[in-house]
């Protein structure tokens, strides 16, 4: 974590909340503490991009990232499950000429921690949430993304268990790259469908 | 328009009243226009079975 943010209104409100559920019997700050830690220690972009440069290099890794995005992940090694057990669905959705792929979680944060890391905090604030869905091209246009007014532009909300990842465009200097080079070119916006590479 | 099936999950609904119930879970795609009343882009948002009703 980023600094101290203990007096801030938010960690207030945080600090009350969790004061809540833990006197519900619904958790336990141990617990709490072993799901973030788990979450921030083992989540990195780096994964994710590692899956972005395999699907690339190999087009039938990429036919199984897009079929099924939680047995690609295994395939490399990586996990999609929450410290807490549950998992989520991954979907991967790929960015074509004709179609770009963005992705939002209205309600909440719903983000691939584990493939993506600790989310941005814009991911999380109100302007984002509700802009990305009603407005996606002058979010994007903000992000210092201009797409062609020919190109779709598809929102995906986190409404539930499922988790996006954007398999974005190859850069075409790209060429002849290996697969960790490639993955250094991935970023995590990249992969949110906030930047093109 | 359904544009993905995500499998069963278990319906929030149900769960903040303690109880287990699994149902199914589809992407489903909007027209910004019919969302907004503008937009040229498409939202999809993913859906409990029971959230949805049968086009007219």
């Amino acid at each position: 974590m980023s600094g101290d943010h203990g007096d801030l209104p938010v960690a207030v409100r945080v600090r009350q909340l969790e004061d809540r559920v833990i006197a519900a019997g619904l958790t336990t700050d141990a617990e709490l503490d072993r799901i973030l830690t788990g979450a921030y220690w083992s989540g990195s972009p780096a994964h994710g991009a590692r899956m972005v440069a395999r699907a690339w290099l190999d087009p039938g890794y990429r036919e199984r990232l897009l079929a099924d995005g939680n047995a690609a992940a295994a395939e490399l090694g990586l996990d999609t499950g929450n410290r807490d057990g549950s998992g989520y669905r991954l979907k991967a959705v790929q960015n074509t000429v004709q179609r770009h792929n963005m992705v939002v979680c209205t309600l909440c944060s719903c983000y691939p921690t584990s493939l993506l890391g600790p989310s941005p905090s814009w991911y999380k604030s109100f302007a984002y949430r509700a802009r990305a869905v009603r407005e996606p091209r002058a979010v994007l246009a903000e992000f210092g993304l201009e797409l062609p007014d020919e190109t779709e532009i598809l929102v995906w909300d986190s409404s539930a268990e499922t988790r996006y990842l954007v398999v974005p465009d190859r850069p075409a200097t790209s060429a002849g790259l290996d697969q960790d080079a490639l993955a250094r070119l991935v970023s995590r916006d990249g992969m949110i469908g906030t930047a093109a590479l | 328009m359904i544009v993905d099936d995500h499998g069963s999950w278990q319906l929030p609904d149900a769960v903040v009243r303690g109880t287990a119930v699994q149902e199914r879970v589809y992407a489903v795609q909007f027209a910004a226009r019919d969302l907004w009343g503008a937009g040229s882009h498409s939202v999809v948002v993913d859906l409990w079975e029971s959230y949805l009703e049968e086009a007219e």
